[in-house]
C-alpha cells in the first residue's frame, strides 16, 4: 500500500483521498453509521468564531458570545486548547471544521473523530433521536439570527439585549425532559367549555339569588373560578421547563417577545442531549479515532512520522490531572470517556476473571457490536454506572470525600478498593446527573385570581441550599419577563414548603 | 467526491458584532480604563496595545447555583495517593471546595483582560469629542452633486439639443441615402441628438488643520512637552474623524517657518517671540493653496503667552480681519506651569491669553484654554471640541 500523503502539507486532494481510506475503514471494517460529512477549511479566527457562538455556523449575536470569544481567543493564543478537537456539531450533513493550520495528520485526525467518532454518535444515540433533528438545525438557526436581527432595528438593541440576557439566565430551565402530552385540540376545548356552559344553564336557579350572602357568593366564586380554570389548562403546573411556562402565560410579553424565549429554549432544548452525554460522545470520537489511525497505519497507509504526531497529540489530549495538581478541574471527558471504552473493548475481547464476574453479558462478544449498541442507549449517567470497571477505578486511583455543611474536614468514604466499586459507581454516576448538579426548580403556582404572583420551587436536595446572590439577581430577570411579583420558596421533595 | 468547502475567503470577522456588542455593553468601565492608560502613558504610543481589565463580577451572568457551602456531597476524584477510608483530610481554608458542582463557566482569576485594537482604543478615547461648526460645508453629510458632461443621448429636453451632433447625423444619412440611389429627407427624427450629463457627487471636502507652535527661548522644556502632547493628541483624533485631513505644521519664533511634521517636534531654537509672524504665514499660505473656498479650516496655537507687546495689536488685526474670517475654528492653548500662570495673573501681565479674551468673547469660531499639567491636556482638548461648541 502506498502512503497517502507525507510531510505535513495538505491539499484538497488528499483530503479526498484521506477521507475515502478513513471511510472505508469506517464503513465497511468498522460497520459504523454516521451521516455524510461536509468538510470546511476555515481559519483558525473562523475556527473561535465558531466556538464561541455554540459551535453552530450560524447563530444570532449576542455581547456573551463576544465575551467567550475573547475568553477562548485568549486560551488558544496560550497554547490551553485542542480546538480542532472540540468543534462538534450535530448537524445533518455533518459538518468538519479542518483548520487551515493543522498538519495533514491532524486533519485525517480530525476526520476520524469528528466525522466518523461524533457523527456516528449523533446519529445512532437515544437521546438525540429524541430531541434533535440535524437536518433542520441550520435553518432553524438562520432564522433566528434574522428574526433577532430584525427585533433589534424594529424595537432597539438594548431591548432585545435586555430579554436575552433573561432569557439566557434560564437557558437550562428552558428544557423539556420529557415529552409533553399532546394539548388539548381547540374543538375539543371549545366543547368541554360548552360542556360546563350548558351545565351552569341548567343548574342555575333565580332562587339563589334571593338567598342572602354567604351561599349565594360562594356558589357564584366556584363557578367564575371553574370557568376561568378551563382558560388555563389545569395540567400547567407545576412545571420544570420555566421558559415553557413563561412563553405559553406571560401577562406581559409581546408576541415578537414570546417569540425571541421561544427562539431561547428551542436552541437550549437542540443542545440538550450534548450536556447529558459529553463523556460518552468524547470518549466514544476519541476512541474511533484512535482505532482508525492505527489502522490506517498498520495497513501502511500513513508514516511512522504522522504516526508519532498522532500519537503525541492523542497523549496530551486524553491526560488527566490527578486532584493534587493545581491545574485539576474535574474529570477530563476525553481521557474518562476514552479509557472506558477501551476498557470495554478489552473486557469484550480478552477478559479477565474479574470482568467475567462484573460484565457477564459483555464478555467473549464482539466489541464492534458491543461497543455501538451502548452508545446507542446510554448516557453519561446511566453508562458510569454501568460500565465503569473496577480496573478503571484502579487506574485512576478513584476515591471519594464526603463533604458536610459546616464541617471543616472532609470524610474519606470510598477509595480504589474492591470493596467499593458499587458506591464509588454510584457516586461518580450522580455527579453526571442533571439533578443533581444543577438546582431543580419549577414553577409551582400562579395566583391567577388576584396578585397574578409567579411562586417557584426549589427542591431542597441534600441539604443544599441556593446562592442567594446569584439567585436575586435571575429573579430580577424573571420579573422582567413575567411583569408581576416573582418569590422563589425552598421546597422538600413532595413540595412542602421547609 | 467529498464536499469540500474552502470558507476561508469569506466570511471573516463573524464574531465582530458580538465583540462590539460586548464593548458596548461594558463602554463606560472600558472607557475608564482607557483615559487611565492614556493619561500615564507617552501620547504617541497611546493607541498602542492596551490591556483592558475588568472585573469578572462585572460580566458574569447570573444563573441558579448552589451554594457550595451547603448541604452534603459526595465527590469522586481520581489519584488517590494517600487516603484510606475514614481519613478526614482538611477542607481548604478560603472556602473554595475541591471540586465545584460541574458549573459550565470556568473559574478563574478575579479579573477578565482583554485587548483592544487601536482604531477601538481611539474610538472609545475620542468618543465624546466631535469637531465643531460645520457651517459652510459638512464632511459627512455632502450633499452637493455635480453635473458631469458624458457623451449623447437620443432621448432629451429642447434646451439640450445639440445641433452640431444632429447635422452630422442628417448629413451621414443623406450621404448613405445618394450612394443608393434613394431620396431622403433634410431632417429625421431618428437624427436627433442630445447633451446626456451624469450626476456625480463632488469631491469630499478636505479639512485643513494648521498647527501654530511658539519655539522661541521662552519655551522651554516643559512648555514643549505640554505643547507637543497637545498637537499629537489633535493629530490623532483628526485622523480618527476625517480620513481626508491636511496638516500643516508652522512653527514661529521672530519669523515663521512651515515645517515637516518631524521638525516641528524635535527642533531646537532660541530667540524672541513674534506671534504676528506665524499668523501672517498661515494667512499667507491659506490664500496661495486654499483660498478657493471648499476646504474647512482650522487652526490650532499653542504658545506660553509670551509676545512682543508691539505686536499684540497687529496680532489682534490679522486675527479679526483676515484669518478668523477665513476658518471654521481657531483654537488656541496656553501651556506654562502652574506658578507662572499664576503669578502672571496676579501681576496683571498682558500675555496671549489676557489679549485673545476679547477675540473669545466677539467671535464664535474662536476658544482658549490653558494647561499646566499634563492631565490637563486632554481635558481642555475635549472643552474646545465640545459638540457643536
Amino acid at each position: 500500500m502506498t502512503l497517502l500523503y507525507e510531510g505535513y502539507e495538505w491539499t484538497p486532494a488528499i483530503l479526498d483521498k484521506t477521507w475515502a481510506a478513513i471511510d472505508y475503514i469506517g464503513t465497511v471494517e468498522m460497520g459504523l453509521n454516521y451521516p455524510t460529512p461536509q468538510l470546511e477549511i476555515v481559519t483558525a479566527e473562523q475556527m473561535l468564531d465558531a466556538y464561541s457562538s455554540v459551535g453552530m455556523p450560524v447563530m444570532y449575536n449576542h455581547w456573551s458570545f463576544g465575551k467567550s470569544f475573547i475568553t477562548n481567543e485568549k486560551e488558544y493564543l496560550n497554547g490551553n486548547q485542542n480546538l480542532a478537537y472540540e468543534m462538534v456539531i450535530n448537524t445533518d450533513p455533518c459538518i468538519a471544521y479542518l483548520m487551515e493550520n493543522n498538519t495533514m495528520t491532524m486533519q485525517a485526525t480530525v476526520l476520524a473523530h469528528a466525522c466518523c467518532g461524533h457523527g456516528s454518535f449523533f446519529k445512532n444515540n437515544y437521546l438525540f433521536k429524541e430531541w434533535t433533528d440535524p437536518s433542520a438545525i441550520v435553518d432553524y438557526l438562520i432564522y433566528a439570527r434574522e428574526y433577532v436581527a430584525r427585533c433589534e432595528v424594529r424595537y432597539g438593541a438594548g431591548v432585545v439585549e435586555r430579554l436575552l440576557d433573561a432569557c439566557h439566565a434560564l437557558e437550562y430551565y428552558g428544557v423539556d425532559k420529557y415529552r409533553r402530552p399532546s394539548s388539548l385540540k381547540k374543538e375539543v376545548k371549545e366543547k368541554r367549555e360548552q360542556e360546563w356552559r350548558e351545565y351552569a344553564q341548567a343548574t342555575f336557579d333565580d332562587l339563589w339569588r334571593t338567598v342572602p350572602g354567604q351561599k349565594l357568593k360562594k356558589e357564584s366564586l366556584k363557578l367564575k373560578h371553574t370557568i376561568q380554570n378551563i382558560k388555563k389548562d389545569p395540567r400547567s403546573t407545576p412545571e420544570e421547563n420555566i421558559l415553557y411556562f413563561i412563553e405559553k402565560h406571560s401577562p406581559i410579553l409581546k408576541p415578537w417577545q414570546k417569540e425571541i424565549v421561544r427562539i431561547v429554549r428551542k436552541i437550549a432544548q437542540y443542545f440538550y442531549p450534548q450536556y447529558q452525554t459529553k463523556l460518552m460522545n468524547e470518549g466514544w470520537a476519541s476512541f474511533i479515532h484512535y482505532e482508525i489511525m492505527n489502522k490506517l497505519f498498520n495497513q501502511g497507509l500513513i508514516g511512522e512520522g504522522a504516526m508519532l504526531e498522532f500519537l503525541a497529540s492523542h497523549a496530551g489530549l486524553i491526560g488527566q490531572q490527578s486532584y493534587t495538581s493545581p491545574h485539576y478541574s474535574g474529570f477530563n471527558p476525553y481521557a474518562l470517556g476514552f479509557a472506558m471504552m477501551n476498557d470495554i473493548k478489552r473486557i469484550c475481547t480478552e477478559p479477565t476473571t474479574e470482568d467475567r464476574l462484573w460484565f457477564p453479558d459483555i464478555v467473549d462478544t464482539d466489541y464492534l457490536e458491543t461497543l455501538p449498541e451502548i452508545i446507542s442507549n446510554y448516557k453519561d449517567e446511566s453508562f458510569v454506572l454501568q460500565f465503569l470497571s473496577p480496573k478503571i477505578i484502579r487506574d485512576f486511583k478513584l476515591f471519594t470525600l464526603h463533604d458536610s455543611e459546616g464541617v471543616s474536614n472532609y470524610t474519606v468514604v470510598q477509595i480504589h478498593s474492591d470493596d467499593y466499586v458499587k458506591q464509588i459507581r454510584q457516586t461518580l454516576s450522580k455527579m453526571y446527573n442533571f439533578t443533581y448538579r444543577l438546582p431543580q426548580i419549577e414553577v409551582l403556582k400562579v395566583d391567577w385570581g388576584k396578585t397574578r404572583e409567579l411562586t417557584l420551587a426549589h427542591k431542597v436536595l441534600d441539604g443544599k441550599v441556593l446562592d442567594t446572590e446569584e439567585a436575586q439577581k435571575v429573579i430580577k430577570y424573571l420579573d422582567q419577563l413575567w411583569g408581576f411579583n416573582v418569590n422563589l420558596i425552598d421546597v422538600d421533595q413532595d413540595y412542602r414548603p421547609i | 467526491m467529498t464536499n469540500i468547502i474552502d470558507r476561508r475567503q469569506g466570511n471573516k470577522n463573524k464574531s465582530a458584532p458580538n465583540r462590539k456588542k460586548f464593548i458596548d455593553r461594558y463602554k463606560e468601565q472600558i472607557k475608564e480604563s482607557v483615559d487611565n492608560i492614556a493619561t500615564k502613558r507617552s501620547i504617541k504610543d497611546v493607541a498602542d496595545k492596551s490591556k483592558i481589565k475588568l472585573n469578572k463580577k462585572t460580566i458574569q451572568e447570573p444563573e441558579f447555583k448552589h451554594n457550595p457551602k451547603s448541604g452534603h456531597k459526595d465527590i469522586v476524584l481520581p489519584g488517590n495517593d494517600r487516603f484510606i477510608v475514614g481519613d478526614k483530610p482538611a477542607k481548604p481554608k478560603d472556602g473554595s471546595g475541591v471540586a465545584s458542582d460541574g458549573s459550565p463557566t470556568g473559574e478563574g482569576e478575579d479579573d477578565f483582560y482583554f485587548t483592544l485594537t487601536k482604531d477601538e482604543f481611539i474610538d472609545l478615547y475620542f468618543a465624546d469629542m466631535e469637531l465643531p461648526n460645520f457651517i459652510k460645508k459638512s464632511l459627512q453629510n455632502d450633499s452637493t452633486k455635480q453635473l458631469r458632461k458624458a457623451g449623447y443621448s437620443k432621448e432629451g429636453i429642447p434646451a439640450r439639443l445639440n445641433i452640431k451632433k444632429t447635422f452630422e447625423h442628417a448629413i451621414a444619412r443623406k450621404l448613405a441615402a445618394k450612394v443608393q440611389g434613394k431620396k431622403t429627407r433634410y431632417l429625421d427624427d431618428t437624427d436627433i441628438r442630445y447633451d446626456y450629463f451624469v450626476k456625480e457627487p463632488k469631491p469630499l471636502k478636505k479639512a485643513i488643520m494648521f498647527c501654530l507652535m511658539d519655539t522661541s527661548g521662552s519655551m522651554e522644556e516643559h512648555e514643549k512637552n505640554l505643547a507637543k502632547k497637545f498637537f499629537l493628541l489633535l493629530y490623532l483624533f483628526l485622523h480618527k474623524e476625517y480620513k481626508h485631513v491636511e496638516l500643516v505644521f508652522v512653527k514661529h519664533t521672530t519669523e515663521a517657518k512651515e515645517v515637516a511634521e518631524s521638525e516641528f517636534f524635535y527642533s531646537r531654537e532660541t530667540g524672541g517671540t513674534i506671534v504676528s509672524s506665524g499668523l501672517e504665514l498661515i494667512n499667507k499660505i491659506i490664500a496661495e493653496r486654499y483660498g478657493a473656498g471648499d476646504c474647512n479650516i482650522y487652526v490650532a496655537q499653542c504658545s506660553d503667552g509670551d509676545n512682543w507687546a508691539k505686536d499684540d495689536q497687529y496680532c489682534i488685526e490679522l486675527l479679526e480681519n483676515k484669518i478668523l474670517p477665513q476658518v471654521q475654528y481657531f483654537s488656541y492653548l496656553q501651556v506654562e506651569t502652574e506658578q507662572r500662570f499664576a503669578s502672571k495673573r496676579e501681576y496683571g501681565v498682558h500675555d496671549l491669553f489676557y489679549l485673545y479674551q476679547q477675540l473669545k468673547e466677539n467671535h464664535l469660531n474662536f476658544n482658549m484654554g490653558v494647561a499646566t499639567r499634563d492631565s490637563q491636556i486632554y481635558p481642555v482638548l475635549h472643552d474646545l471640541f465640545k459638540k457643536g461648541g
